[in-house]
């Protein structure tokens, strides 16, 4: 079984026993702004002086919102059948400098601006091929539940 | 581009037209043509003074412009179209006024029109297709975080949200253009469900149908052809956001020390119009959904920031208070064909600069202001002055 990221240049380190990865970052060396994942300039300040880096994974909730209905096709991570969707946090994490968003594995009414949160590895969904696609999430760590 | 020395080189809106904004079965062609006869009607003008031609518009097929313009005459002119999400029409209007004002065309037909497509628009054209499968792609998300965090930093609540929606929905009653013309007040709208918290269905725009277009002329067309019901356009500003954009369709929010989109833009844009903001008396703005209403008061300078919440419980922004917004109904009565949404402001902003909104009319304006607002963080504003 072998496993990939859920889209390019996010993970490095993949492996499959136990499912693991570590998430990247990228940081421009000249105005400092950071970002999740690769870039090859920077969003920011258009310079080429971006450096990449491992992503920590430990963060706060910045802001959250909860998914009440069904995301649109192509969803890959269940069923898209309003009957059975489970209300669904969405937040924005700051991890060092940077800010983005992801999926939030808490109870929607347990979730609060502020939370300590950590960003975890785990599969989503199969390729047509067999192969396992790895996908981030946060999950709520310490007092913060 | 107000005080020019050479006057005749102002620009104006000599005619303003619209096909009312809903669902329809007849194609885009025919909505776009009935928007635009109207408007040169309106500007007392024929398709053969029409020297340039721009066609705004998202999620129509290509040569959009050509093909309405085919059903009214094909003259030979210059067409483009348009594309800026939600603000193209504003990023139409601002090429216009600016080829008008440089001299390159006395009189310029820019137009939006829009046929969406049913049900939900597809994700993939707006988002990567990683936060597709993730379900990180749902359109109210982003607005859910932004008024979260809002509501965290300055205690705006969902009743003045709720407030904003209901004002929108009653004004709505008196336009014959809008979608939706039921009025509605704050207890329907917290009643309805919940997309994304804290967000209610609505509190949310649908988009749909529609068309609208503005005939923009020099001073010099003004004065010789005496077009006595030409509008003044004292700036069209367009900008693109710096980062972050979390618009929709990214997932990078990281703190870059730059300005939001609208802040920018208005600031430009008061600039360019020798206006601060408290001479603006109507304005109409970007509600695709309620809360955005709020942060645009603030990012329009109409308030401080933190304040929105405070000023639509005023009541300051309801047709008969100091500075109403919205009087049409905004995009959460009327609907959103992107393409088309500026130029429906700018119908309004015209019918009341001119006295002629009728039930809707707000008392003795002189100067609108529009704001439109898309993906990517594109934003157009556009002040007139009758």
């Amino acid at each position: 079984m072998t496993a990939r990221a859920f889209a390019e240049g996010f993970m490095t380190n993949i492996s499959t026993d136990p499912y693991s990865a570590t998430l990247l970052k990228t940081v421009c060396r000249e105005c400092g702004t950071g970002f999740f994942g690769t870039k090859e300039r920077c969003e920011n300040c258009a310079s080429e002086h971006v450096e990449q880096d491992e992503l920590a994974n430990r963060g706060e909730i910045y802001s959250y919102t909860i998914q009440r209905f069904p995301p649109p096709e192509p969803y890959r991570l269940g069923s898209t059948d309003r009957d059975t969707w489970n209300p669904q946090p969405v937040a924005y994490v700051d991890i060092e400098e940077i800010r983005f968003i992801g999926l939030v594995d808490a109870d929607p009414k347990h979730v609060g601006i502020g939370d300590r949160v950590a960003c975890v590895i785990e599969p989503g969904w199969e390729t047509e091929d067999g192969e396992d696609v790895l996908v981030y999430k946060f999950v709520p760590v310490g007092d913060a539940q | 581009m107000s005080d020019t020395e050479d006057h005749r080189r102002d620009t104006y809106v000599a005619g303003v037209g619209i096909h009312e904004f809903g669902r329809f079965e007849k194609p885009f062609e025919e909505i776009g043509k009935e928007a635009v006869l109207e408007a040169l009607d309106d500007a007392e003008l024929s398709v053969h003074d029409v020297e340039i031609c721009f066609c705004a518009n998202t999620y129509l097929p290509t040569s959009a412009g050509v093909r309405v313009l085919k059903e009214i005459g094909r003259t030979g002119i210059p067409n483009t179209d348009v594309d800026a999400a939600c603000a193209a029409g504003a990023s139409a209007l601002s090429a216009a006024s600016a080829l008008v004002e440089a001299g390159a065309a006395d009189i310029v037909l820019a137009f939006g029109v829009e046929k969406m497509p049913r049900g939900f628009m597809d994700p993939t054209n707006i988002y990567p297709e990683w936060m597709c499968h993730m379900g990180l792609s749902q359109n109210p998300q982003y607005w859910g975080l932004a008024a979260t965090r809002h509501m965290h930093d300055h205690g705006t609540t969902r009743r003045q949200i709720a407030d904003v929606a209901a004002k929108n929905h009653q004004n709505s009653q008196y336009n014959p253009n809008a979608y939706y013309t039921e009025p509605m007040n704050r207890e329907e709208i917290l009643d309805s469900p919940v997309v994304c918290d804290p967000l209610h269905q609505y509190a949310i725009c649908a988009p749909n149908d529609g068309a609208a277009a503005a005939v923009i002329c020099s001073g010099d067309v003004v004065e010789t052809r005496r077009l006595d019901d030409a509008i003044e356009i004292l700036t069209a500003t367009h900008r693109t956001e710096k980062f972050p954009s979390p618009m929709g369709g990214t997932f990078n929010a990281s703190p870059a020390g730059n300005e939001p989109v609208t802040t920018t833009t208005a600031a430009a844009a008061y600039e360019s119009a020798d206006i601060q903001p408290e001479d603006v008396d109507l304005a109409e703005v970007q509600d695709t959904n309620a809360f955005g209403e709020i942060l645009w008061y603030e990012q329009l300078d109409f308030c401080a920031t933190g304040e929105g919440g405070t000023m639509i419980e005023s009541g300051a922004t309801r047709p008969e208070g100091a500075l109403p917004v919205n009087v049409s109904g905004g995009l959460i009565s009327k609907g959103e064909p992107p393409g088309a949404s500026p130029f429906g402001q700018i119908h309004e902003l015209v019918l009341q600069l001119r006295g002629e909104a009728g039930k809707r009319q707000v008392s003795d304006p002189s100067v609108g202001l529009s704001h439109v607002l898309g993906a990517m963080g594109q934003c157009g504003i556009t002040i007139l002055r009758a």
